[in-house]
């Protein structure tokens, strides 16, 4: 079970034995178990990154090299029904709200529960299971999804996704473009999703501190292959890592080391979430 | 995502890519009517007219097989207005008689010949040339090989108007296209737009905003490929929601292909609106004096090239009057 990559190459143009075409992604290999992970994956823009979540579920194959997804082999010849690959992998894009089209929100998140076979009784009770969960108020349930703001926007999207009950969940770049607030709440759910409900839940994202308070394994990319595959703890302490693919530290750390040079507080480890940081502060911060 | 390009554009540094573009349109025009002109007893004209295009062609450096590639799409047309032309023109003198017989032995053999030609082409790459050997072979098949008695027998005269008019459109409609190719293969879809913008000027007399339309077609050319990058998105986002093209019924594909059809309309309204208040921040205001960033200039080559095609065209006239007159 899981996801495993081995030495996947791939390459937009698509296969070709006489041709040797630039390849955006090079001999990956990687396993991601299909239950209770939380990965990020960072690196910088054109490394790689959004094509990796999409072999994920079959939305590319790979050009050479084997990607198994839950039991099934995908190579460059895989010809057969993707359906059941997308309905345990689901993937949220970057700016998931373009996706929408019903005419009210419940209609829309049924949608994707519809299309792998539930009833529409079923889907609709799915439907309103997830809304609930992203935290939509339930007076929005019937209105056009076009008149709602763009945080409630993506939730809708985002709970699309979520109802067809996928094991393994993908968001590419999830935070982007949402305020303070619906960030917050956002990376909250999924680590309800990834804690309650034993979800793998893998994240593309440039925010470290996202990084170093919710993932348990980053996996770092540059120039299309994988270079570093750590949990976040041991990628920051590796100061090498970081300055070689040019990966900041969190804020939070940023601004201990600041306070340590001024002498304001001292310390070993350098604390990489808020809370050991408050700790480090207080000392008695609960 | 190189995959999307529009237009045949092929990039060179020759001097018919220089030439400018408004010389370019007038004198394909021009050729164009110089061609339709040419009455079919002056068939050598064509000649004459298809060695000065093979001159442009080796001036202009596009590699031969793109003019091939946009002939080959109209292979259809041509063979059938030929073919056409020899089976029903029947005026002039009989120039070759073929017998087709008919019979049971050898409407088998051409099945068998299909049957052959079906399975064998799922192996080789060249279809059509296949194709044609196969359909040369039944014919040989349909005229020699009488294994039983016939019990039809047909025979085909080929008369000497319909090979000569046949012949005539053939190489008229084959003109037209390596002519209008040439044309969009040398010169940039934005220096066509610009062109036509200048050649339409004189509308504006009608009160005829040519420029909005000009604005119009370059910020159309300009967004094909966005959109379709676009969609690929859209079709991406959706197919992880379970949607496929490929296995769903009539009814769900229905559904499926509005599921797409909403989103792209709700996209490319956003970026109309969020381009029109770009550009008026910018100061644009519809219909009014632009200035341009590449102002056309007619140069002696230009003068030149134009001198020569009205030479040709005059020759195609006076090709039509001399024919008129008797004189041919």
């Amino acid at each position: 079970m899981g996801i495993s990559f081995q030495n996947v190459d791939f390459s937009y143009y698509g296969y070709s034995k006489r041709k040797k075409y630039p390849n955006i992604l090079k001999d990956i290999c990687v396993n991601i178990s299909g239950q209770s992970e939380f990965v990020a994956i960072v690196g910088h823009t054109g490394s790689g990154k959004t094509t990796f979540t999409q072999l994920c579920n079959g939305l590319n194959l790979p050009t050479s090299g084997v990607v198994s997804v839950m039991d099934l082999k995908l190579t460059h010849k895989f010809d057969g029904a993707l359906k059941p690959i997308r309905k345990k992998v689901g993937l949220v894009f970057q700016f998931p709200e373009y996706q929408l089209f019903e005419e009210t929100v419940l209609k829309d998140v049924a949608f994707g529960p519809s299309n792998f076979g539930y009833t529409k009784e079923e889907s609709i009770k799915l439907a309103k299971k997830y809304l609930g969960l992203v935290g939509l108020s339930e007076d929005l349930f019937e209105r056009t999804p076009f008149t709602l703001s763009g945080g409630q926007m993506r939730k809708v999207a985002i709970a699309g996704i979520l109802a067809c009950e996928p094991d393994v969940l993908i968001f590419d770049e999830p935070t982007v473009g949402l305020d303070g607030k619906s960030k917050k709440e956002l990376m909250n759910l999924l680590k309800v999703m990834n804690e309650e409900y034993h979800k793998t839940i893998i994240i593309v994202t440039h925010n470290m501190d996202v990084v170093a308070e919710f993932t348990k394994r980053v996996l770092v990319f540059n120039e299309g292959s994988i270079v570093c595959d750590k949990t976040p703890v041991e990628l920051f302490n590796d100061s090498k890592t970081l300055a070689k693919y040019s990966l900041d530290l969190p804020e939070v750390s940023r601004l201990a080391v600041m306070m340590k040079e001024q002498g304001l507080i001292d310390f070993d480890q350098v604390p990489f979430t808020t809370l050991s940081l408050a700790k480090l502060l207080g000392g008695k911060y609960e | 995502m190189n995959k999307v390009t529009f237009g045949s554009y092929y990039h060179s540094n020759s001097i018919i890519h220089k030439l400018d573009p408004r010389i370019k349109i007038i004198s394909i025009i021009l050729l164009m009517v110089g061609i339709f002109l040419i009455p079919i007893e002056a068939i050598y004209m064509f000649f004459i007219l298809l060695g000065l295009l093979l001159i442009f062609i080796i001036l202009s450096k596009v590699p031969f097989g793109k003019f091939l590639k946009s002939i080959k799409q109209i292979t259809f047309l041509l063979l059938f207005s030929f073919i056409f032309q020899i089976v029903f023109n029947r005026t002039g003198t009989v120039v070759a008689t073929y017998s087709i017989n008919i019979s049971i032995g050898t409407i088998a053999t051409g099945v068998l010949v299909y049957t052959i030609y079906a399975f064998i082409k799922k192996f080789v790459k060249f279809k059509m040339t296949l194709f044609f050997m196969m359909f040369i072979l039944e014919i040989i098949i349909f005229k020699y090989a009488l294994i039983d008695q016939s019990f039809f027998n047909y025979s085909l005269n080929i008369y000497s108007n319909g090979l000569h008019t046949g012949f005539y459109i053939l190489i008229r409609v084959l003109l037209l296209v390596v002519m209008s190719s040439l044309l969009t293969l040398t010169t940039k879809p934005t220096d066509m737009n610009v062109a036509l913008e200048y050649l339409l000027s004189p509308l504006e007399l009608l009160k005829i905003k040519t420029s909005i339309f000009a604005m119009m077609m370059s910020i159309s050319l300009r967004f094909i490929p966005t959109l379709f990058l676009e969609t690929e998105k859209i079709l991406k986002a959706q197919a992880s929601r379970g949607v496929d093209f490929k296995e769903s019924k009539l009814g769900d594909k229905i559904k499926q292909i509005v599921s797409l059809l909403v989103p792209m309309f709700v996209v490319s309204f956003r970026r109309a609106e969020d381009l029109s208040n770009a550009m008026e921040v910018r100061g644009y205001i519809p219909g009014a004096k632009r200035t341009k960033l590449n102002e056309l200039k007619i140069k002696l080559r230009d003068i030149l090239s134009l001198v020569v095609v009205v030479l040709l065209f005059g020759l195609c006239i006076t090709s039509l009057i001399l024919v008129k007159v008797g004189v041919l």
